[in-house]
């Protein structure tokens, strides 16, 4: 569902992402694990078409993201930091208008807002302006934004960071729906403890390399790290040392 | 088929911003409230209070000193009995600084010096040296002054009368010519005149203002609050992205420019003359097609200023580097603005209608002069949808461009 081939990207002369390479298969959770500046939010912007890759190749759903960005588009769910809503449009305007760009519309499009909203816990504030939300419900209307079109393949951006337990534990349990649903999910996160628990492998990202990909237990077990956080900290502190190992 | 999806996600972008901005203060604030209720109170205002101190002015009897009124009595009498100024005598030899003392804080409104002599000379048929002394800075003096003059003058004619029949002769000599003028100006051209003296240079600076707020929205808005990024990542063309965005700020624009057509016509036309007493003074005589000229016209600068608009907002960083950025537009387009407001030119060359915001400004203002010409309105059309095609393009680069999109 996603595949990833030699990608680099390069802001001017600086390379952020160096010829990295990974795939995604249908019902599989990937964590992008990596330090603040590693590459993360870079490689998934160029999944979610929004970057063009400087070099290398990468194919999402079965589509080209240089060549087909808009069937693309049509066949990923982004979910960005920051969840970007409509302050002054209502929690139901925001995902209708997102339908119509989406090429939904009429009762169907009602239908699914209204399930959303219900599983996320949102049906109350369907018709309150998305300003006066609390972080987690914001987080919450971004997600339902995000799968309204019902998209085979996930790309979140640390979709977790900040929330409180409940909200976090609301994207934890959606993510893991999601695999059962035979979709492809890629995302980023700083909670190691949550990759272990939730990815079925992981790819450590530092320097825009990536140092290590695999289960969590092979990456743990080929540094002979005892946990994730253990087997991240040593990639962190050996970037530069011209380490790149694979494994799985 | 590909067409009306596309067409189904323009209008969804378009009606989202709209929604936005009626939800938004500040673009109610620039494209109602202004130009419906600031706009007739600047319009009234002004020439209303001019009136009204005019008036009071005139009501008000100005006291001129007469320093040596003794020495030509015959004067101070005559002029007292006109009753447009009021005489106080001084004798001869009073201090004069102290008067101008009394001038310039607004005791009296004038000082009048009448010399030792001055009859004999009047007598002998010479010329009587009168020094006024005013205090030019306000406007009672000055007008005093020019009363005073005015008197002064109508009984220097009654002498010369007098001196004249004496010698038993005419006082037509005095007046080898008599003029008759007649003005050929319409009633209706005043009011022409007038509108299109401020109806032009308020077309082109609301075309910015009316859809300043929803423009910045529009690009640096959504940048600043991260709903860019996720309108991107929808399968929408930017292009059409770009369409819908560009189409509501035009709308925005559109009827702020409208309104305010419509409220400075009504202070102007309407409200203005009633105020003054003057009703049915000023009226306009449009014809359709100068009304189609100026609406075809307003439409595409219209347009034109909302792309650049939306071009420089998709630019900027934020919201506040994007307001500067539209500020330099609208004294851009202010400056040839309020020159043309003053300047009376009708008939300039040609090649003037291809100049932006030069065209809409002549055109305008020839419309409501009932002076336009057909040449002149399709070059400036064309001009004006060539330079909004450039300005869209240029708005869709930048949206499109992940440098511009990413920049920070």
């Amino acid at each position: 569902m996603i595949e990833v081939r030699g990608l680099e990207k390069a802001y001017g002369a600086r390379l952020v992402v160096r010829g990295i390479s990974f795939d995604v298969k249908p019902g599989e959770v990937v964590g992008l694990l990596g330090p603040n500046g590693a590459g993360k939010t870079t490689t998934l912007r160029v999944l979610a078409t929004t970057l063009r890759p400087t070099r290398g190749t990468v194919m999402v759903a079965g589509f080209d993201v240089v060549k087909d960005p808009l069937k693309v588009r049509a066949n990923v769910c982004v979910l960005p930091t920051d969840p970007g809503l409509y302050g002054r449009l209502t929690a139901a305007e925001n995902l209708r208008y997102f339908g119509h760009l989406c090429g939904l519309g009429g009762p169907e499009l009602e239908r699914r807002i209204d399930e959303l909203l219900e599983w996320l816990g949102l049906t109350a504030a369907k018709h309150q302006r998305a300003e006066e939300f609390s972080k987690g419900m914001r987080q919450k209307l971004a997600l339902a934004r995000a799968v309204l079109h019902n998209p085979p393949v996930l790309i979140l951006d640390e979709p977790t960071a900040g929330l409180d337990v409940l909200a976090s534990r609301a994207v934890i349990n959606f993510i893991r729906e999601s695999k059962k649903a035979g979709r492809s999910v890629l995302f980023s996160s700083h909670y190691l403890l949550e990759a272990d628990r939730v990815c079925d492998r992981v790819a450590i990202i530092v320097g825009g390399e990536i140092c290590a990909f695999g289960t969590p237990r092979d990456v743990c077990a080929a540094v002979g790290a005892a946990t994730l956080e253990d087997a991240f900290a040593h990639w962190v502190e050996l970037r530069g040392n011209g380490a790149d190992r694979r494994v799985g | 088929m590909e067409l009306i999806a596309v067409w189904a996600k323009v209008r969804a972008v378009w009606l989202r911003e709209l929604l936005d901005s009626v939800r938004d203060k500040r673009t109610l604030y620039m494209m109602v409230l202004l130009p419906i209720v600031l706009m007739p109170v600047m319009i009234v205002v002004g020439p209303v209070m001019m009136v009204r101190q005019q008036e009071s002015l005139a009501r008000e009897v100005p006291v001129a000193v007469v320093v040596g009124a003794e020495n030509l009595p015959e004067l101070a009498g005559w002029i007292e009995s006109t009753g447009a100024l009021a005489v106080e005598r001084a004798p001869a030899g009073s201090d004069v600084a102290a008067l101008e003392t009394r001038l310039s804080e607004g005791e009296v409104q004038l000082v009048v010096e009448v010399p030792e002599g001055a009859a004999a000379l009047l007598s002998a048929e010479q010329p009587v040296p009168i020094r006024v002394i005013s205090h030019s800075g306000t406007s009672r003096s000055s007008m005093a002054a020019d009363l005073f003059q005015s008197l002064l003058g109508r009984y220097g004619e009654e002498l010369v009368s007098r001196r004249l029949a004496e010698r038993g002769l005419s006082t037509e000599l005095l007046e080898p010519f008599a003029l008759e003028a007649r003005d050929i100006t319409r009633r209706e051209d005043f009011g022409g005149r007038l509108l299109a003296m401020m109806i032009p240079f308020f077309i082109v600076v609301w075309a910015v203002v009316g859809g300043m707020y929803t423009a910045i929205d529009a690009g640096a808005g959504e940048k600043e609050r991260n709903s860019l990024e996720c309108l991107i990542m929808t399968p929408v063309p930017g292009a059409a992205i770009v369409a819908g965005k560009f189409l509501a700020v035009c709308t925005i624009a559109l009827a702020a420019v409208v309104l305010l057509i419509g409220s400075a016509s009504v202070s102007l036309l309407y409200m203005l003359p009633r105020l003054l007493g003057a009703q049915g003074l000023l009226s306009v005589n449009l014809t359709g097609g100068g009304l189609l000229a100026m609406l075809a016209t307003m439409t595409l600068f219209v347009g034109l200023m909302s792309a650049l608009q939306l071009a420089l907002s998709v630019f900027s960083k934020s919201f506040r580097e994007a307001q500067s950025y539209v500020s330099g537009l609208m004294f851009a387009v202010m400056f040839p603005a309020m020159y043309l407001m003053y300047v009376e030119e009708i008939g300039a060359s040609l090649w003037t209608y291809a100049v932006p915001v030069l065209n809409v400004l002549l055109v305008c203002r020839e419309v409501f002069m009932g002076a336009v010409g057909l040449p002149e309105v399709l070059v400036t059309l064309v001009s004006l949808a060539v330079a909004l095609g450039l300005a869209f393009w240029g708005a869709v680069r930048a949206f499109t461009h992940e440098k511009v999109l990413f920049r920070t």
